[in-house]
């Protein structure tokens, strides 16, 4: 630390810092460095007894995985049960999903119709804003813990436990509890921003992916199945977010894989009775990077061909790659276009567990699925499962004509439920 | 058509945040590149090699043992003396002699081609031969 | 004076063994008893070749002390057996010897103890990096080491391998799983990688290393790794080992270049250190005997092996710390000399 103001020369430009400046900067370091060095396997344990703590003297609601949600038990990494709800579910959507591969959460929807399975649809969703921010490096840590228990509070009143959809959400939302448990001065601050809102913090017990909720329902969407998937070559691509942030916090399973590598999506491959296929950089990102794609994108996109799809291709010959989360998909099948038009050949068709599970149920690939908004060339893939792709796409064509002409779109109605939201008593349920 | 040369100036792929720990030769920016009719040229179609070495090719450095005195280079266990004491390095950091021989004695092609056309190669040799090799010489008697 | 006292030695490796021949030699009786069906300890358990740096045969070291305690008068040899629990009395102890396969029970009474229990490898596949124990043709000095006995490096199919690398630092240096230095390992690795250069004249052999701790006079086996038989050192660490149905593929990064390798080799040697085996454990339970952090016995002062702290109990040789087979057989003599001179001192009865 210096006695004297310091000038920096920035291009010529002379940047004067006082004393007080470079201490509140020096400040600033450590906390987040303090910060940033929390989440592992302990950690999260720790806080999972705070959680318990805190419920007791009255400070905060847990949203419990009670019996009403039907909960099936899963092993997580460091062998603690994490309790899997599988009914009366608050879809937490994604925002990126809905925009850019409808067809992701649709299929989802309509996999939940065809089991039966209760659930809100809700329109009084705010977006997590992951995707330009993050929970514990470079942004407003309240502005994005306060989005969250938004929503988790709007869950709650609705009586419906949230199932977060996005791989990016989940792992926002995981370090954002991780905070909002272990630090009192973020907990007061954001209960602070809840109570303009009329609202208070009720944490959820368990944050729970929805590749976890199809881990769980995959043998009773296998017996569903009506085409044959058994010659169909699948490669998986698990998320970062899903299993490297917090990674104490998803399922395993020692039945799937030597439990060496999360269960989820693997499981529902080998489930419906499809050829798992392996290849060398099953660890490595998908160069989607929450914001890297939009502020690096020249990296994200030769990354994800040259150390995803080309080895994937070139090693396993895979039919289909599959993953679970909104960026992975985006990115792997987004950025296959600009190097195929430089010469590369290797191409290979990326969509997300719900959509392959939903068209080996027999969803309608273009009603449900949604096929046309992806780039990579799905053709080869559908004919090799057995699915006529050309019928269906003029059906979808003439769907489309009728209602520009005026007719009734077809929307997923979820199935009537069987739980009450929470009475409230004023607006705030917290007295 | 002065301005196209002005454009040409301007290094390729600058608007890249980390421009600077990318090498020129892995960037490749297309000047014309269609995608099914959409004009993909320049930014948007600029796409960037990895640069994971893969492989290990022994020829080279089975080519310097045969030259008079080549055998020696086994002995370099990679302590970096030579480049500590190389006036040349401290002057130009592309110039590092224990890289070199590393280089060499590995195999590591990629790496070697990236060295072609330095021609701060033959500069470096006119002044080892002078200057140097009469230092070292004095040193070590 | 001395005929009716004994010492008991536990473990018969290059310390123990040297212990023994030390004591019996001097003229007193010791009762030996070792964990394991054969004497020698890991150098004869996991047939090592050749003793490093000067390519020693094992049996030139280690074989005329086998014989000596096989056929000494003065000592009592009890393999498969384990001590089972001891009884301190004023000037003697009482032990109680298990026989681990016939479950039959010994009694001895000794007036001294020496501690020499060793060592055990590390177990790669608790470092899943490598995935040893699940990727064919990954395996640990100790293996290879039966390979070069047997004068045949082959893979899981037969064939004999062109690329081979070897890692260092597995199991050792490494916050994850242990935190010591083996400081062995390197010279160890060393000298295989020149006698598997012997076997298979054009192989191409590289060392992964992070340092290279060839300690005192073992420095000439690096030398002589590079100038002779031309083998290569790349200086980093490997994050991941993939099979990819016929080859390895290792990706590391290599430090001297700053750049990631993934390379293909036909068989990875992971250098797995020494750790404090099983034996040593149950030892310090039952002679109520301090560990270190680390697991290692605990003298009562770090830079004096022999005193335990214990009185009448002596430690010796890699149970105390990581050591090569000479310093071990130093070890023995040490303590067995303590042992001796603790026993005289006793019976002397000094008030």
């Amino acid at each position: 630390m210096m006695d004297k103001e310091i000038l920096i020369d920035f291009k010529k430009e002379e940047i004067s810092i006082t004393k007080e400046d470079q201490k509140l900067f020096q400040k600033l370091v450590e906390e987040r460095r303090a910060k940033l060095a929390k989440g592992t396997i302990e950690d999260y344990l720790k806080m999972l007894e705070k959680m318990k703590e805190l419920e007791k003297k009255g400070e905060i609601i847990i949203h419990h995985v009670n019996e009403e949600y039907q909960p099936r038990l899963v092993k997580t990494l460091s062998g603690r049960i994490k309790k899997i709800p599988t009914v009366e579910l608050w879809q937490h959507k994604s925002c990126g999903q809905c925009g850019h591969i409808p067809g992701y959460i649709s299929a989802l929807y309509w996999i939940m119709n065809e089991l039966n399975i209760p659930y809100v649809d809700d329109t009084n969703q705010t977006s997590c804003t992951a995707w330009n921010y993050y929970g514990s490096g470079t942004s407003n840590t309240l502005a994005i813990t306060a989005v969250f228990l938004r929503n988790m509070h709007v869950a709650y009143e609705k009586n419906a436990y949230p199932l977060i959809h996005c791989g990016t959400s989940f792992g926002d939302y995981k370090e954002c509890r991780f905070f909002v448990v272990m630090n009192d001065e973020i907990r007061n601050k954001v209960r602070a921003i809840l109570k303009k809102i009329d609202r208070d913090i009720v944490i959820p017990e368990e944050l729970v992916h929805y590749s976890e909720w199809l881990h769980v329902m995959r043998n009773e969407i296998a017996e569903r199945k009506k085409y044959d998937v058994s010659n169909i070559k699948v490669a998986v691509h698990a998320a970062c977010h899903t299993y490297k942030l917090m990674s104490e916090d998803y399922t395993y399973d020692d039945n799937i894989l030597n439990g060496i590598r999360p269960a989820p999506t693997s499981s529902i491959v080998l489930a419906l009775g499809a050829k798992l296929v392996d290849y060398s950089t099953w660890y490595d990102c998908c160069g989607f990077g929450f914001r890297h794609i939009l502020t690096e994108r020249e990296i994200s996109r030769s990354f994800a061909y040259f150390r995803k799809i080309r080895p994937i291709v070139q090693e396993t010959q895979a039919d289909v790659l599959i993953t679970h989360d909104t960026g992975c998909v985006t990115t792997l099948d987004k950025s296959q276009v600009v190097p195929l038009a430089h010469g590369y050949k290797e191409t290979i068709p990326v969509i997300s567990d719900s959509q392959f599970a939903a068209l080996a149920m027999g969803a309608h690939p273009f009603k449900i699925c949604q096929l046309h908004w992806h780039i990579a060339d799905w053709r080869n893939l559908l004919n090799k499962m057995g699915i006529d792709w050309q019928s269906a796409y003029d059906d979808y064509k003439k769907y489309i004509e009728d209602i520009k002409k005026g007719a009734k779109p077809f929307l997923l109605i979820p199935p009537p439920r069987k739980l009450q939201p929470r009475v409230i008593k004023g607006k705030s349920i917290v007295s | 058509m002065t301005e196209n040369k002005e454009e040409k100036k301007e290094r390729k792929g600058q608007y890249i945040i980390e421009r600077e720990y990318i090498e020129d030769e892995r960037i490749i920016e297309p000047e014309k590149l269609d995608l099914g009719g959409v004009d993909a040229s320049g930014r948007w179609g600029l796409i960037i090699l990895p640069r994971v070495i893969t492989d290990f090719d022994h020829s080279l450095v089975e080519e310097v043992k045969k030259l008079p005195r080549g055998k020696h280079i086994e002995n370099c266990w990679q302590c970096g003396l030579c480049t500590a004491v190389c006036p040349i390095a401290h002057k130009e950091p592309r110039f590092n002699p224990r890289y070199f021989i590393y280089i060499v004695k590995m195999g590591y092609k990629s790496e070697i081609n990236k060295l072609k056309g330095l021609f701060i190669f033959a500069k470096a040799v006119v002044y080892v031969l002078k200057h140097v090799l009469s230092m070292l010489t004095q040193l070590v008697l | 004076m001395l005929n009716d006292k004994a010492i008991l030695v536990i473990g018969a490796g290059p310390a123990g063994l040297q212990a023994s021949q030390d004591i019996a030699e001097f003229g007193i009786k010791v009762v030996l008893v070792e964990k394991n069906n054969e004497l020698g300890g890991a150098p004869i358990r996991w047939k090592y070749h050749t003793l490093a740096p000067d390519f020693v045969p094992t049996e030139k070291v280690l074989g005329p002390l086998i014989n000596y305690a096989k056929n000494s008068n003065l000592i009592t040899v009890y393999t498969n057996s384990i001590v089972e629990s001891y009884e301190r009395k004023d000037d003697h102890f009482n032990v109680r010897i298990l026989n681990l396969k016939n479950k039959s029970i010994h009694y001895e009474k000794v007036n001294a103890v020496i501690v020499a229990t060793g060592f055990e490898h590390f177990n790669a596949a608790v470092d899943p990096r490598y995935g040893y124990g699940v990727n064919p043709n990954v395996i640990g000095i100790n293996e290879l080491e039966i390979m070069i006995s047997n004068g045949k490096i082959l893979r899981h199919d037969g064939k004999i391998p062109k690329r081979i690398g070897f890692i260092l630092c597995v199991g050792s240096r490494d916050k994850a799983t242990n935190q010591w230095c083996c400081t062995v390992c390197c010279g160890v690795s060393i000298k295989q990688a020149i006698e598997i250069k012997k076997l298979i004249p054009d192989s191409q052999i590289y060392i992964i290393y992070m340092d290279i701790r060839t300690i005192g006079l073992w420095e000439k086996l690096y030398w002589e790794s590079m100038e002779e038989h031309h083998i290569n050192y790349i200086r980093g660490r490997v994050g991941e080992i993939y099979w990819t149905g016929e080859k390895l593929l290792v990706k590391g990064e290599d430090t001297l270049v700053r750049g990631p390798f993934e390379a293909l080799f036909d068989m990875i040697v992971l250098a797995v250190g020494m750790e404090p085996g099983e034996g040593t454990k149950q030892v310090a339970k039952v002679f109520g005997l301090n560990l270190n952090q680390y697991g290692f016995l605990s003298p009562r002062i770090p830079n004096i092996h022999y005193d335990s702290g214990k009185d009448g109990i002596f430690l010796a040789g890699a149970c105390v710390a990581p050591m090569s087979v000479e310093e071990a057989i130093s070890e023995g003599s040490a303590a067995a000399l303590q042992a001796i001179k603790y026993v005289m001192q006793k019976s002397k009865k000094v008030p």
